[in-house]
């Protein structure tokens, strides 16, 4: 018994990699890889990632541990293949977004509503691809 | 050239506000060539400016030197830009729309940095004259003035900001701290006095916040055997919770005694 609390516990750990995708989102704030945004929105933005990041991450978590059994595997593949395509239509989605956003900002007020938008553009596809990460280990772990 | 001082010092109190913005402004001189540049991209199309001249106000604790910046949006949206260099930001500059920022200092140095615009990571780089160390100042000035999109207006908030300090008999600092709505517009403020103990614990005493509305003038006296040293400290402004916009302003801080480098 003692061994598989083990077992499970070292499952959660290196499921929790799922997390390293936000942390990739944190770290492309600064290094301008990946998806482009306002210096000025750098702080809130690292915040709700890692925060939503970590929500969504523990969540999956928990749904893996409720469908333990024979369907794991199809379960898990479904959420992988979904997530992760969901994750990639939102980022291509990203640019031509902040693009129509810059083009549409005729006040302070709309400037305010577009700037929460475009955090959540932002943060969206990294939230997604965090599920599909930690459900894919699920596979092999 | 006393009798120039006393003139411009009485004009900048009794003139309306509108002269008053428009004295902020480095006189021309051959002395520092101004920097300007300016972008034409479609996430911003504007142009900065950074003037340096020897300041017309001469004695009086004044410092040597009067500094000028600006961001003007060319463009038909609004501007997001964030110049630390220029020490201004504003989230939403209204199409048209010029955002002025002048204040006294020392010695003008210059120096390079970026100027960030737009909803994406563009920048532009930028060359800008700033105070270096000089003797304390006793009494600094500065203005600025941001235009805030609402809706279908725009509203000019203009700020005066003036600090100065003498010492008195005891040995300890007389300080004095003007904020001034040069519009007479209600405005709310947001004081970046996160590291200054002394000033933080005289808001504190008479019940004031680092945030706070301002309607006209707000005057603030204190005494304190904290030197004085001279420093840039951040001035938002505030709107719906969220500052909007802003600048870096210079003052005299009671502080350490040795004054902070600009960076």
């Amino acid at each position: 018994m003692p061994s598989a609390t083990l077992k499970d516990i070292a499952k959660d750990v290196k499921t929790y990699v799922g997390l390293a995708v936000s942390l990739f989102g944190v770290l492309n704030n600064y290094l301008h890889v990946f998806m482009p945004l306002a210096p000025s929105l750098r702080l809130q933005t690292n915040v709700i990632l890692i925060v939503v990041g970590s929500i969504a991450v523990g969540i999956t978590i928990a749904r893996i541990y409720a469908n333990r059994g024979p369907g794991l595997n199809s379960w898990a593949a479904r959420v992988a293949g979904v997530w992760a395509g969901v994750g990639f239509l939102a980022w291509a989605v990203y640019m031509p977004l902040v693009d129509f956003l810059a083009n549409h900002s005729h006040s302070q007020s709309a400037s305010q509503w577009f700037d929460a938008v475009q955090v959540g553009a932002y943060v969206f596809p990294f939230l997604c691809w965090s599920v599909a990460v930690a459900a894919l280990l699920a596979l092999f772990l | 050239m006393k009798l120039c001082g006393l003139w411009l010092a009485t004009l900048i109190a009794v003139a309306p506000a509108s002269s008053v913005l428009a004295q902020c402004s480095a006189p021309a001189n051959s002395q520092f060539q101004p920097f300007s540049g300016g972008e034409n991209k479609p996430a911003g199309h504007f142009e900065w400016y950074s003037a340096a001249a020897p300041n017309p106000r001469q004695g009086g604790g004044h410092p040597t030197h009067v500094f000028e910046r600006r961001v003007k949006n060319l463009g038909t949206t609004t501007l997001k830009y964030d110049w630390p260099v220029g020490r201004m930001h504003n989230d939403a500059l209204p199409p048209g729309a010029t955002d002025p920022f002048c204040y006294e200092y020392g010695w003008p140095n210059q120096t390079d940095g970026p100027l960030h615009y737009g909803r994406g990571n563009e920048e532009t780089k930028t060359t800008v004259w700033e105070g270096k160390d000089e003797p304390k100042p006793g009494s600094i000035w500065a203005m600025f003035a941001f235009h805030i999109g609402t809706g279908g207006s725009v509203e000019t908030v203009s700020i005066r900001v003036s600090t100065s300090y003498r010492q008195a008999s005891s040995g300890a600092f007389s300080y004095r701290y003007l904020f001034e709505s040069l519009q007479g517009k209600p405005v709310t403020l947001r004081w970046g006095i996160e590291k200054d103990p002394a000033l933080r614990e005289n808001l504190k005493a008479r019940e004031m916040s680092s945030e706070f509305a301002l309607e006209g003038k707000r005057e603030l006296f204190f005494d304190s055997r904290a030197e004085p040293a001279t420093g840039f400290r951040r001035v938002d402004i505030v709107v719906g919770g969220k500052a909007v916009a802003g600048v870096e302003v210079p003052m005299v801080i009671p502080g350490e005694g040795l004054s902070e480098r600009m960076n």
